[in-house]
Parts: structure tokens; sequence; C-alpha cells
């Protein structure tokens, strides 16, 4: 899938001044900060981050409840404003761009997958699939959403809407919407949190093997230690920074670091 | 969802017995109509509008009414007994003998102290320039009655005195300043015959009801007056009044011998009273018709509401699962809907009352735009029109708001467990069957009743009964159309707006109840819009070809006041240069047969009345009309009378005679059932009744014709002549303006079924909060995002446009066909206004979208992806 990446725009163009981001990182963001509230009543959510997510790789950002995983997540999409600090996503500064730049990017870069809530009713599993490219106007690659949908699994359900289609079928047509117009990042948010373990496993083997053998690059969100262990690499936030950080994670080690923020908590 | 499940949030107060809770109940119901205030706002709008109506219409009746009865509260202030001609001599135009003679023994009765004898009728003051002054209402002119001193006392003289004699006048003092008149200045009045050259003498003001509503009124001397009005030495009313201790009854007794045949004498409280219900009649039947529309108006908002609290509902399954997981019971839920319904209901219905006295002006003004010529007068309120208001408002709300009310309590405690609950969309199959059985009795009853023949008022009402049944069917089956028929409207829309076109499709079809309903209040406004164009359109064509057809004349003369015109003017008319032919037209009721019933005759030339009225004979002809009758043909037939046979007539007069059947024609709106020859009619008549004289001009006459007839009238103001072509214009111009006042009424179910577009997008953008989010989040521009709004809204409005024309159109073309038995009108569509009203239909559905779908493209983003 080496032609993919060379669909990718030219690091740093002339309207950044600070080289953004080595050739291989899908998203970064340097010095991130959020906050809510003003005065007494401000709250950081996220605490001067820098992150580089590595290009075909899945990437697990982790944390207890409140470590801003999920703010972090938003803010590198372009789905929330940023209080300081600058974001990119495949070279391009998306902390300076209008509301209009900013969904023709999300529409033309960006995949999401989300937690709950993620196809419409209206239309048939084929036809959410393939809405991103409808709203770009552009035409779908057959070969490449033929491609996808094996990968996922459903060809035999492709013309049942939503509601005829189990949680875990409909998280993999969400996963498969994601892909199909070959974004440059995938951003999954919590994307088992309402399945069960069998379709949750489901949908994380699909993903890992969009980044294996589609050459995809996936960030997701998750709170579920087994499901990090799907990633190439797993970062752990808590309290609006960034922790640490582990490759080749399996469950087990990744539920003791886990265990570890808990440990803090209650001392 | 904000603020919702008051009641878990309450403080925890131990509850020592059941009923105890219905407080938090209370509280509960309070606090979701705070949250919900932006959507149930909308709702009042619906019921705001339709009580309005309710109230403007109420106010406008009693306000009507008082100003009619201030201003015609004196009118027959004093008098005891009067002797008037009767209503059946007043059709007959008959002038009973209300003479110097009888007033006189009038006089002579014991306990009399005075008798005035009055005549009246229409008379203007001619300005400087030769036109009328004033309307055409309340310009009248009337008898200077002087008693023993010399004083009318009805009338104040401000400057000079009463008229003496034939060549001299009295006007009221606001006339005179309209014409700039002074005592001394010769002036010109016109009333139905030539302008008079008259002396003015004096001006004064009276309470007179024709003075107060804005009227004129010229005052002649008694033998003028008889002989403009009425006939030389004939009055048209003698009214006595008593001395002290005469009552009215023992006088009415004395005077009851002495009335002339054609007369009756009634006593001064008949007067009065009589008077009283006449207003109170003639408000009561405008309000009637005007509180018809308001039905409609409010009807359509009953869909409204029943949408907006089943959307609310559907909302707030969760909150009511959790009342009911907490232990309230269904009738607890039932009723806190109904509660909600209820507040809602005395909120808008108080504002509805305060708007509607603003529709109360407004109404005046259309109808007086319309030219009715409404009195002016401060509002009347009275309290039936503030409890009216209040008692519709809440009535149609709680109706409205039943059955969501029972939905919400069917929904079960462990929705609130569930995070997703999943829409049970009920099968449409009962509804369907109900509907279509609905349809089809309807339509049984229409027919059974529209084939018997010589239907009665209640044959009639069947009918439309049958048709009641039928629409409120077709309502029940408008979600079962739904689907079907925005799929086809919208595929061109889908395809020519990409992928905003291919959601608002699917958007559309996705809830067909909603939808239905929503386009339903549009169907029902626009099926009676519809309807009534058919209906106007068609009687516009027949009395096209009734004008091109039936009338061969030119020009007709007639006076502005649609009164018998003076014979010298008929004379005048029939001696101008250029006429070839020309004929009064007279109009009275004679009794045919032996069964003494009468008909309306229609009178003209027995030589030349057929050269200027065209009828389609089916039988004999107009050769031996000079000496005979024409009958119509079905009329005739109906009493077997043949060409050549004889008919008994009866005369206004009383004589009888037998006249020979000369010809049968085809049934015209024009000739109704009898046409006599004027050399048959006259003799029998009192009076010259001709209302009109029928001109055929001269060949090489027609440029100069209309001058030459002026001309030959002295260019009197208060003479109408007009070609066949102004006569079709006008009768249009009704018509039009019939139609524009009847779309003024519908607009405001229309306008209500436009709130309801707009709530239900509304609320249809909040439910889809989080598909919204979605779309945004993947891509999907802000504009995008609100042409997918408006598309929806445009499917739904034409959807509901092409139910309402399609049925009015059909309601329409059947009902013309139904009429087809008495006025040969064939039915007439008029396509560009039916096409009209579809664009129309479509560009209210982008107005109608304009706020929801503004709000929809303003979501952010992550709001709407994280919303519940």
């Amino acid at each position: 899938m080496n032609e993919y990446r060379e669909q990718t725009p030219p690091n740093g163009s002339a309207a950044v001044p600070e080289p953004p981001a080595r050739p291989g990182v899908a998203a970064r963001a340097a010095q991130l900060t959020k906050a809510y509230g003003e005065g007494e009543t401000r709250v950081v959510a996220l605490d001067a981050v820098d992150i580089d997510i590595p290009r075909g790789r899945l990437t697990a950002i982790m944390g207890p409840s409140g470590s801003g995983k999920s703010t972090l997540m938003h803010c590198l999409a372009g789905l929330d404003s940023v209080t300081h600090g600058r974001v990119w996503i495949a070279g391009t500064e998306i902390t300076q761009l209008k509301d209009k730049d900013l969904t023709k990017l999300r529409r033309d870069r960006i995949g999401f997958v989300f937690q709950a809530f993620n196809l419409l009713p209206t239309l048939t599993a084929l036809e959410n699939i393939t809405l991103p490219m409808d709203i770009a106007g552009h035409k779908p690659d057959p070969e490449w959403v033929e491609q996808v949908v094996a990968a996922v699994g459903l060809k035999d359900r492709l013309h049942h809407r939503p509601a005829e289609l189990s949680g875990g079928q409909q998280q993999r047509v969400a996963c498969a919407r994601a892909l199909a117009a070959r974004p440059d990042i995938i951003f999954a948010d919590e994307p088992t949190g309402n399945l069960d373990s069998r379709s949750g496993a489901e949908v994380l083997t699909f993903l890992r093997r969009s980044v294996d053998v589609l050459g995809q690059t996936v960030v997701m969100v998750t709170h579920d230690p087994g499901a990090a262990s799907y990633a190439h690499h797993v970062v752990f936030l808590a309290d609006g920074r960034i922790v640490d950080e582990m490759d080749a994670p399996t469950p087990d080690r990744v539920l003791e670091r886990m265990k570890r923020f808990d440990a803090v908590r209650t001392t | 969802m904000p603020a919702n499940g008051g009641a878990a949030r309450a403080p925890p107060r131990p509850p020592p017995t059941p009923s105890r809770t219905e407080p938090t109940m209370w509280k509960t119901t309070l606090r979701n109509l705070v949250a919900y205030r932006l959507r149930l706002a909308l709702t009042a709008v619906a019921i705001v509008f339709g009580v309005a109506f309710v109230s403007g219409v109420l106010t406008l009746s009693s306000t009507l009414s008082k100003a009619y009865k201030d201003a015609a509260a004196t009118d027959y202030e004093g008098v005891s007994v009067a002797v008037r001609p009767t209503g059946d001599a007043k059709k007959a135009n008959q002038i009973p003998a209300l003479d110097e003679a009888l007033t006189a023994k009038l006089r002579a009765l014991p306990g009399v102290a005075s008798v005035r004898a009055t005549s009246s009728g229409f008379t203007a003051v001619v300005d400087r320039d030769g036109e009328r002054l004033g309307g055409r209402r309340n310009v009248v002119g009337a008898t200077f009655s002087p008693g023993k001193d010399g004083q009318d006392p009805k009338y104040r003289f401000e400057t000079g005195r009463g008229p003496a004699n034939a060549q001299e006048v009295a006007i009221d003092k606001r006339v005179a300043e309209d014409g700039g008149y002074k005592v001394g200045d010769r002036i010109r009045v016109v009333a139905n015959g030539p302008v008079r050259d008259v002396l003015l003498v004096g001006t004064f003001t009276t309470d007179d009801a024709q003075y107060k509503l804005g009227g004129s009124i010229t005052l002649f001397d008694r033998a003028t007056a008889q002989q403009l009005f009425n006939q030389p030495g004939r009055d048209g009313e003698l009214s006595v009044r008593t001395l002290p201790g005469t009552g009215e009854e023992a006088l009415l007794a004395e005077v009851r011998p002495l009335v002339p045949r054609g007369a009756e004498a009634v006593t001064g409280t008949k007067l009065r009273d009589d008077q009283a219900k006449d207003i109170e009649r003639d408000t009561k039947s405008l309000s009637m018709t005007l509180l018809a529309f308001a039905g409609i108006a409010l009807f359509v908002g009953t869909f409204i509401i029943a949408n907006t609290f089943t959307m609310l509902v559907a909302q707030r399954t969760r909150e009511f699962a959790l009342l009911r997981a907490v232990g309230a019971t269904r009738t607890q839920v039932t009723r806190s809907v109904l509660v909600e319904a209820t507040l809602l209901g005395v909120l808008s219905g108080t504002a509805g009352f305060v708007l509607g006295l603003g529709l109360c002006q407004g109404l005046r003004a259309v109808f007086n735009a319309a030219g009715a010529e409404l009195p002016s007068g401060p509002l009347v309120i009275t309290p039936n029109a503030v409890i009216a208001s209040l008692v519709v408002g809440v009535l149609v709300t709680v109706v409205a708001a039943w059955l969501p009310a029972r939905r919400a309590a069917s929904i079960p405690p462990v929705a609130a467990l569930r995070s997703d609950v999943p829409p049970t969309a009920k099968s449409l199959r009962r509804r369907n069957l109900s509907g279509a059985f609905m349809v089809g009795l309807g339509a049984v009853i229409c027919y059974g009743y529209g084939q018997l023949k010589d239907k009665t008022s209640g044959d009639v009402l069947m009918i439309l009964l049958g048709g009641a049944v039928a629409l409120t069917g077709v309502i029940m089956l408008v979600p079962m159309l739904a689907t079907p028929v925005v799929r086809a409207v919208g595929l061109p829309l889908a395809r020519g707006f990409g992928i905003s076109g291919k959601l608002a499709r699917e958007n559309a079809v996705r809830n067909p109840r909603r939808t239905a309903a929503t386009a339903s209040a549009l169907m029902i406004g626009l099926v009676l819009v519809s309807m009534l164009s058919v209906f106007g359109a068609s009687l516009k064509q027949e009395l096209d070809r009734v004008a091109l057809r039936g009338i061969t004349a030119d020009y007709g003369v007639s006076l502005v006041s649609n009164q018998p015109m003076d014979p010298a003017m008929v004379d005048a008319v029939l001696k101008a240069p250029g006429v070839q032919a020309a004929s009064p037209l007279l109009s009275t009721e004679v009794a045919m047969g032996t069964g003494g019933t009468t008909t309306e005759v229609t009178g003209v030339d027995g030589r030349t009345g057929m050269q200027l009225l065209h009828a389609d004979f089916t039988e004999g002809g107009p050769e031996g009309f000079a000496a005979g009758i024409l009958l119509d043909q079905k009329f005739a037939k109906d009493h077997g009378w043949k060409v050549g046979g004889t008919v008994p007539v009866t005369y206004p007069d009383g004589q009888t005679a037998s006249v020979t059947v000369a010809g049968l024609y085809e049934t015209s709106l024009l000739l109704g059932n009898a046409l006599m020859p004027n050399q048959l009619l006259q003799p029998h008549l009192d009076r010259a009744t001709a209302t009109d004289v029928l001109v055929k001009s001269a060949p090489g006459a027609g440029g100069s014709m209309r001058d030459n007839l002026k001309n030959a009238l002295n260019r009197n103001p208060a003479v109408k002549i007009m070609s066949k072509d102004d006569y079709r214009k006008e009768l249009g111009g009704i018509i039009d303006l019939m139609l524009n006042l009847l779309y003024a009424l519908l607009g405001m179910a229309i306008v209500i079924a436009v709130i309801g577009i707009v709530n239900t997008l509304a609320m249809s953008v909040f439910e889809r909060t989080r598909e919204i989010g979605m779309l945004r989040a993947i891509g999907m521009d802000r504009r995008r995002i609100r042409s997918m709004i408006r598309i929806e809204a445009v499917m739904i409005s034409v959807f509901g446009a092409l139910l309402g024309t399609g049925i009015g159109l059909g309601v329409g073309v059947l009902g013309v066909k139904a009429l087809k038995g008495s006025t040969q009108m064939t039915p007439t569509v008029p396509w560009e206004r039916m096409g009209l009203f579809l664009v129309l239909a479509a560009l209210v559905g982008m107005l109608a979208a304009a706020w929801p779908a503004r709000r929809a493209a303003r979501m952010e983003v992550l709001g709407a992806i994280k919303a519940e």
C-alpha cells in the first residue's frame, strides 16, 4: 500500500513556519493545551501535550476516566478547538483552519468510528459505507470498496438497514465507512464500548487488519486493556499529561500499568 | 435531556400516603413546560392563531352589532304604531294606498298625537363635477314631514329650513360640506330618475341610522317624495305617535280595520324588536360563516398539536419510564401530560384572545377593502369571547394531546434502563383498513344521495356529511400514501441535489405518520382552496358563456342603486339615436298553474325582446312571443305544459288570465323559468319596475353608442351603462373578490399548517442531533446540512399540496357536475392556479425550513455527537 502513502501532500508546506512532523507521522500535537472555564472554575483537560501518531500503526490512547483521552482525540481530529498549542494532520496545521476548511479536511483526510450511533438508519450498509464519498462528490473506487467490504466480512448483508444488523456488524460497517475514503488517519472513540466481548473482538481484529493488511493509520481511545492490546503502541494519559508509553502491549501488561493509576489515586 | 426526571431529583421526603406524590408530579409537569419551552412555544403558536380567529370573530360580531344598534337606537323612538307595505306587496311591486285619506283617518283616532307620512329611497347629491357624492349604501332621500309647528322633530336644522315645494331640498350637514354647498345654492340631486335642479334651502343633522353609519340624506317635500319613491299621492310609511295614556295595543286594534290591501299595521315595540333581531341575525350569520373558517383553522391546529405531543412523548420515553420505575401509576403519567396540555391551552387561549382583538380590526379592514362599508366604532369585548377563547384553547389542546398522553402511559418502566429504545413502529394495517372503510362509506353516502331527484336540504346535508366521512378516511390513509408519493415527488430533488437530496428523501419517508400529520394540515387547507377555485372558475366560465350566448344586446342601462328606473328615463333610452332595438327588463313574481305557487318571471318587450336575448328553443320559437309566454323546457315538462297550450296565470294585482305557450327553451341561468312580453305584464304592475334597459345598437352606431345613451340621459350620474364586456368583467370581478376573501379566510388554516411544518422539522432536527453531528464529523458542510432540511420540508409540503389540490380538484369537478341539472355549468379546472398552489407550497416549505435548517447547520459537531 505504498502508493497510498505517496498520495499525501509533502510535509511542511510553506504556510507552516515550524517543520511539523517527521516523515511517517500521520498526526502530531505540540504543546496541546485544552482548558474549560475561567479563573477559579478553570479545569485543564490537556496540559501541554506533545504527541506524534506514527503512520501505518494502530495507536491506543488509554487512561482512567477524566484523564483527557477523549479530549486529546477530539482535538487531534479537529472536532474540538484547542486553548494553546498546535495540531497537524498529515502535514497540514489544523489549529488555524476555518470551519469550512476543517469540514473539508475531515471529509477528505480523516475517518471516524464512534462508540454509538455511527450509521444513518435510513441508508443501507453499503450506502453508509460510501456516504463520505457521496458527501465529497467523489466516485468510490470499486476495487478498494470491494477490498474493504471483503475485509469487514459483510458481503451478504450490504443491502440491509442498520436496524437489521447486530451491534458488532453495525460497528464493522462503521469501520468500513471510515476506511472507504482512504483517509490519512482514522480516529476510533471507544469503538467497542457498546459491544459484547465477541463482537468487540471482531471489530478490533478488523481495525488491526486494516493497519496490517490495508496499510491504514488508526488511533483508538479506549479504557479497556483487552482492546488496547490489539494496538501496536499504547499511550497512557493521566490528568491531561502523557505519563507512559508501551510497545507491543499485552492485556496483562496494560492492566498492570492501569492498576498503578488506581494505586496513585487511592493513596 | 435537560431538567427531566423532576421526580427523581426532588428532595427525598418520605411520603406518608401515596396521594402525597402529586405535588412532585406537578413539579415535573411545570418543569417540563419550562424545559421544553421552545418546542411548546411553536405548538402554542398554532393554538394561539386558531383561538385568535375565534375571539376576533366574536369580538367583530359584538362590535358590529353594537355599532348598528347604537346607530338605529333612535329610529323608531316614540312610534306607537306604523302602517307599512307587507313584504309580499314589496316583492310583487304593489304600492298600497297609504294616502292622505288614510292619514286623516289615523289623525282622527282617539289618543293620536301626530302622524308622520314618509317615503324614502335612493337619492344622491351631485357634486360640481357632475359626479355622485358618497358611496352606494345609505345614500337616501326622505320626506320632510313637519308637524303643526312647521318643524320635523327628526331633523335638527343648522341653517335654513325644510323644503316646502318640488323646487326645494334640504341636505345633511356632512354632504353639504363635502360638496361645498350653502343655503341658497342651486344644487343637483338624483333619485331613480332624471337629475333634478333644485334650490338648497337648509342643512341639518339627525340621529337617523343611515346618517350615523356614514350615509347622506336629502329631504324632499311630501308630494315630491311620494312621486319619487312611490307614486303620486301615496306614502311609503305612516307612523303614528300617541298622546300620553294611550297603549300601543289599543291603538293597533283601532288602526287595523283601516289598513288597505297590501299593507300591515305593527306596533312600535315590534318595529324595534324586529330591527334588533334583524341586526342580530345579520351579524350572527356573518359570525357563523367566519366561525366555520375558524373551525377549519382549529381542526388543522389539532393535527399540529397532536404531532408535537407525540414527538415530545417519544423524546421523553426514558423520562416517563423512569417515572414509572420509581412508582408513578399510568394514570399519573397520563395526567401529567394532560395537565401540561391544559396549562398550554390556558396560556395559548389567553394569548389568542388578545391577538384576536387585533385580528378583529384586521377582519374589518379586509371586509371594508372588499367593499362591505362596515360601521366604525370602539371594540366591544364580551365575557363570552373571553370564555370561548379559553375553552376552545384548552379543549383543542387536551383533545389533541389525548392519544399521545395514553401512549406516554403505556411506556414500560424497563425502557428507562435501555440505552437505545428502538422506536416501535406500529403497523398501519388497522389504520389503513378503517381509512379505506370510511372512504368507501363516504362515497356510498354521497353517491346514494346524489342519485336522488328533488333533493331536500336534509339530503344535501347527508351528501356533505358523506364528504366529511370520506375526507376523514383520506386523512387516515395519508400515512400509507406518504412513502410512495414522497419517494416519487422526491426523486427529481434527490437526483438534482446529490447527497442532501438523497438523505432528505429518506428522512421524509422515515416516519410516515409524522410526515402524514404534517402534510395533512396543509392538505386540508388546499382541498378547500382548490375546490373553491374550481367552483369559481366554472361559474365564471358559465357566466361568460351565458353573457356571450344569452345576451345579444350590446348595452344594458341601469341605475347605480339597482332600483327601478323612472319611466321617463326608459323612454329616453328607447328614443336615443343609433338604437336599433331596446327593451326594458321587468322582473316580478307571477303565480302559474292551479297550485298558486309563484315563480320569478322576466319581462321583455314582445316585439324587440327576442332580438336582445337569446334562447335555445327546443320547441316553438320567438314568433308567437308578442302575445304568448316562453317557458324553460324542464319547468314546462314538470307542469305538463306544451307549446300551443295555455297556462293559467295570476298577476300580482290579483287578476287572472290564460296565456298561450309560444315556445320552450333550454335551461339558462339568465332567462329563469319564464319569459313574458311586457305588453301582457305591465298593465298589472303598479309602477314601472324596469331595473335594466337592454339596447342593441344599429349597424354603424357601435362606436358612439355609449355616448349617445349618456347624452340621451343628460349624463345622469346615477346611471350605469354597461357593455356586455363590462357585465362579464363586473360579474367576474365579484367572483374573484369572493374567492380572494375566501382565500384570505382559509389563509389562517394554511399559516397554521406552515407552523406545523416548522414545528415538525425543528423537532426532527432535535431528534436527529447525533445523526447530524455524525454527518458533520465525516465531512458534510453546513450548507448541505441546511439544504438537506430544506429539501425535506419541500418534499413534505409538496406532498400535502399534491394531495390537497388533487382531492379539491376532484371534489370541485364532481360538485359542479352534481349541480348541472340546475345550472348548465361545466367543470372548469384552473390549471395555472393549481400549478401556482404547488409552486407556492414548495416556497412555503422552503420558508418553513429556514429556521430548523439554520439550527441544524449551526450545531456544534462535538456536542451533537455526544448528545444523548
